[in-house]
């Protein structure tokens, strides 16, 4: 079986410094992944250069495949062109734009991308966004903004949508919130490569999980294997898991 | 990190590094000395001298944009400015009210940094890129007004500048051909490299480099970036005032031609044509340009596409200069022996 | 005589509007400062002028001969600066672009000779008045070209799609890739309008007085006088500065040699800079 995200023997260095250190992820259709990990494993390094896509100045070396097709090569947004669509860690919205200038600039999809989202559509997931449709997204809570990171990567019709901790700096409450509504997209067929620092949270929704070490991925499994792992518990749930 | 960029140039091989300094210090009079001579090892006349002179003069107008552009990483436009200040001031002090060489320059320097420091305080607190405009803009600006006030000669400019005559042992050194005034020039020029280098090692010089590779980084280390940057400024414009001065002196007559964008293409091309950053680099350039507008000159506005079309392509193709092609080509061959 | 400088500084005004409303989104949107654009200008002037005389178009054909002329010579300098501009790296797009500026000052000379020329447009020759102020039909042209695009160019940025691509780019390029946007095809759109702005801006406002090949400069410090004073990427105080800044130098004109009027603006800037050195109309 050939998955939808494959990503074989990934690394990536800033200078001198490797930030991920052979890492393979595959990514099915339908699912949902997790990575999680610990401050600086290296977490947005490996997602953003699956999306081709940095801040930095990084020197990457692997293979990502998207449905079968080398995309390693292409820039960023030919890559979200093809329905390989990241929303970034941190600032991830036009803060000078209305939430529903967000939603339009996306440039619509190109060929065999998956399902597309109208305007309406990311409303529908999304209905808290409608009251605040034309209000500047510099004047929108933390929550609502991840809501328009979110919805604007569906307006761009992915195949598989990459989240890095949309659920960082929300209330609890919002986290779940946040969670409940990514699940339930993967539950209605998209794919899903989420990073998570909240293994708990993460465990919850998604399929799988790898943890992240340094680089490395130092543990891999389902989520109910994950669960039951020392190394997870130990680390990450404080022993005591529910 | 800063001290190897500061450094890099002045030693070319890893090796010289171990050279001790009184070596060095004999290498750099050697030098000097074939300087002093190079004109007359190549036949000596006329034509020689002044291309050599003329060297000299531009590349100490050079230096002064280098200061900035090479170490404080900022372009300023407005090194012209300082460039006619100079020989202005010293042609009306000298022809008007008959100033003798060295209160003209003292006075020329005087002259230029009050106006350095006029644009430099305008724009303390301004983005980068409006340093430039401003810069650009009152070395344009310069250039309408000075053609336009007869007090400063207008269109005509200011003519009959006597010779340069110099205070020397046992009576006076007068300057009558480009060849008496060669070894003026040599010093000067020698004078400007040596402030220069000691710029490079000094405080404020390695500071300015911080403050261009890491603005952020150096101001949370404490580093007053503005306070530098309008140091670097101000110090940058005598140097150019100085080869003002000597252009006075050399041509005998100063126009609004020297507020021209031709200087200012000159000035820039001298500094990143051979690398930025190189303590020869401006000599290097301003010898390259001169020679091909003295000696292989294609008429006014070819040149003006030669000196425009070598900084354009200079800067696409290898913007780290004559120095990025070496290095590009040492690495080549290193990595086909291996 | 006030209504005289008035209209004048109208005209004045409208076209140094046009001359810098493409810096205006250049600016704002690619970080790039053009140093050539004087020169682009000064081409629009040329090349529309070469057409009449060499080719004898009429004017009204001659001046979209310019403007196709030098979008494409756009074209060229953006695609060599595209590294640069994606890069951000302002100081080599600022020297480059002088360079740029410098040579086609250098091309221009040689192919169009040194010599002042005039460009012969049909709407110059007609004399209109409003009470005592005489103006011609180019002064009425160059107004109404200069309100339509700042009307276009508001549209578009606003409005469309487009618009709203630039907008993101001018404020998070990286981010705009995560949209799907292509930055280098933004950054050769904005560039290639902004170079047709100002060629437009030389082929109308040319006929008004004799061309030189030499022009360009001041163009570019009167484009930055006006985008600096409004503020960086604001297109609405472009526009009012434009004007004002027209009708400062036909006033100035009036009563003072009018060969100081740019160095008297300049010192409005430089008082300016220190005291609100974000320009004037900015909010922050
Ligand atoms: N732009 C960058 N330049 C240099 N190093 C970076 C950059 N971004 C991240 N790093 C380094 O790479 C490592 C991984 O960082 P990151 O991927 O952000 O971790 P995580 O997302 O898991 O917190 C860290 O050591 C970090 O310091
Ligand atoms: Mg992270």
């Amino acid at each position: 079986m050939s998955a939808l995200l494959d990503v074989a023997d990934l690394r990536v260095r800033y200078g001198h410094s490797l930030a991920v250190d052979g890492v393979s992820v595959r990514v099915g259709a339908g699912e949902l992944v997790a990575v999680a990990g610990a401050n600086g494993a290296g977490k947005s390094t490996l997602v953003d250069a699956v999306a081709g896509w940095s801040r930095g100045r990084p020197a990457v070396t692997g293979s990502v495949r998207l449905a079968g097709q080398d995309v390693g090569r292409l820039a960023a947004h030919r890559r979200a062109g093809l329905g390989l669509v990241l929303v970034p860690e941190g600032k991830g919205v036009f803060d000078g734009m209305t939430v529903q200038e967000n939603l339009r600039v996306v440039r619509p999809p190109r060929g065999t991308a998956g399902r597309p989202y109208s305007v309406d559509d990311v409303l529908d997931v999304f209905p808290r966004l409608r009251e605040r449709i034309a209000a500047r997204c510099s004047t929108l809570s933390g929550g609502e903004r991840q809501m328009v990171a979110i919805g604007r990567a569906l307006r761009a019709a992915p195949r598989l949508l990459i989240l890095d901790e949309p659920s960082v700096g929300l209330a609890p409450r919002l986290v779940v919130e946040v969670l409940t509504h990514i699940r339930d997209l993967v539950d209605a067929g998209l794919s899903v490569l989420l990073v998570e620092q909240n293994v708990r949270a993460a465990l919850e929704v998604a399929d799988r999980l790898h943890l992240l070490d340094q680089g490395r991925i130092v543990a891999s499994g389902t989520a109910a294997q994950m669960r039951e792992d020392d190394r997870v518990a130990q680390a990450y749930l404080g022993g005591l898991g529910p | 990190m800063t001290a190897d960029v500061a450094t890099r140039g002045t030693t070319g091989a890893p090796a010289a590094r171990r050279v001790p300094t009184w070596a060095r210090a004999l290498l750099w009079v050697v030098l000097v000395a074939l300087a002093y001579l190079l004109p007359s090892l190549l036949g000596g006349s006329d034509r020689i001298y002044t291309t050599v002179v003329l060297v000299a003069i531009f590349a100490i107008m050079s230096y002064g944009v280098d200061v900035v552009l090479s170490y404080l990483g900022e372009v300023s436009l407005g090194h012209t400015l300082f460039w006619a200040a100079g020989a202005y001031t010293t042609a009306i002090l000298a022809v008007r009210s008959g100033w003798t060489p060295i209160p003209a320059l003292l006075a020329s320097i005087v002259v230029t940094v009050l106006l350095a420091l006029l644009l430099g305080l305008a724009t303390l607190r301004t983005r980068e890129f409006v340093f430039s405009l401003v810069t650009y803009a009152a070395a344009i600006i310069g250039l309408t007004v000075v053609q336009n006030t007869q007090a400063l000669g207008g269109s005509d400019g200011v003519v009959g500048v006597p010779l340069l005559e110099l205070p020397a042992f046992g009576g006076t050194y007068v300057a009558r051909t480009n060849a008496e005034l060669w070894p003026i020039a040599l010093v000067c020029l020698v004078l400007v490299v040596l402030l220069v280098a000691r710029f490079r090692r000094s405080r404020l010089g390695t500071t300015a480099l911080m403050a261009q590779m890491n603005g952020e980084l150096s101001t949370a280390m404490g580093v007053d970036v503005r306070r530098t940057r309008m140091l670097v400024f101000v110090l940058s414009a005598p140097i150019t005032a100085l080869a003002g001065w000597l252009y006075a002196y050399q041509r005998s007559y100063v126009s609004p031609d020297l507020l021209s964008p031709t200087f200012l293409l000159f000035m820039l091309t001298a500094v990143i044509l051979p690398g930025r950053r190189l303590l020869l680099g401006p000599l290097v350039g301003a010898l390259l340009l001169t020679s091909q507008q003295q000696l292989a000159s294609l008429g006014g506005d070819a040149d003006k596409i030669v000196l425009g079309g070598v900084l354009a392509v200079v800067l696409l193709a290898s913007p780290t200069g004559l120095v990025g092609i070496w290095h590009g080509l040492v690495r080549r061959v290193r990595g086909s022996r291996r | 005589m006030i209504l005289a400088a008035l209209v004048n500084g109208l005209a004045l005004g409208a076209g140094y509007a046009l001359l810098a409303v493409g810096w205006t989104v250049l600016l704002g949107a690619a970080r790039l400062v053009n140093f050539a654009h004087g020169q682009l200008y000064m081409l629009g002037a040329f090349v529309t002028w070469f057409a009449i005389s060499r080719f004898g178009l009429p004017y009204g054909v001659a001046v979209p001969v310019a403007l196709v002329v030098v979008a494409v010579l756009g074209v060229v300098l953006q695609l060599l600066m595209t590294r640069m501009t994606l890069d951000q790296n302002i100081v080599n797009l600022m020297l480059v672009t002088l360079a740029f500026g410098y040579l086609l000052q250098g091309g221009a000379a040689l192919l169009f000779g040194g010599d002042p020329q005039t460009i012969d447009s049909p709407l110059q020759q007609q004399d209109l008045a409003l009470g005592a102020a005489r103006f011609t039909g180019q002064d009425v042209l160059i107004v109404v070209l200069a309100l339509a695009f700042y009307a276009l160019t508001f549209v578009v940025l606003g409005r469309t799609d487009l618009g709203r691509m630039v907008r993101g780019v001018a404020e998070d390029p990286k981010l705009a890739q995560l949209y799907g946007i292509d930055a280098a095809r933004v950054y050769l759109a904005v560039f290639v309008f902004s170079a047709v702005c100002a060629a437009l801006a030389g082929a109308v406002v040319g006929p008004r007085s004799p061309i030189l090949t030499s022009m360009g400069f001041e163009e570019v410090i009167v484009t930055f006088l006006v985008v600096v004073l409004a503020g960086v990427g604001n297109l609405v105080g472009g526009l009012v500065v434009a004007i004002g800044l027209g009708l400062f130098t036909a006033f100035f004109g009036t009563f003072f040699p009018p060969a100081y009027s740019t160095a008297a603006a300049f010192v409005v800037l430089l008082v300016v800079l220190v005291v609100r050195p974000q320009g004037l109309a900015a909010r922050r």
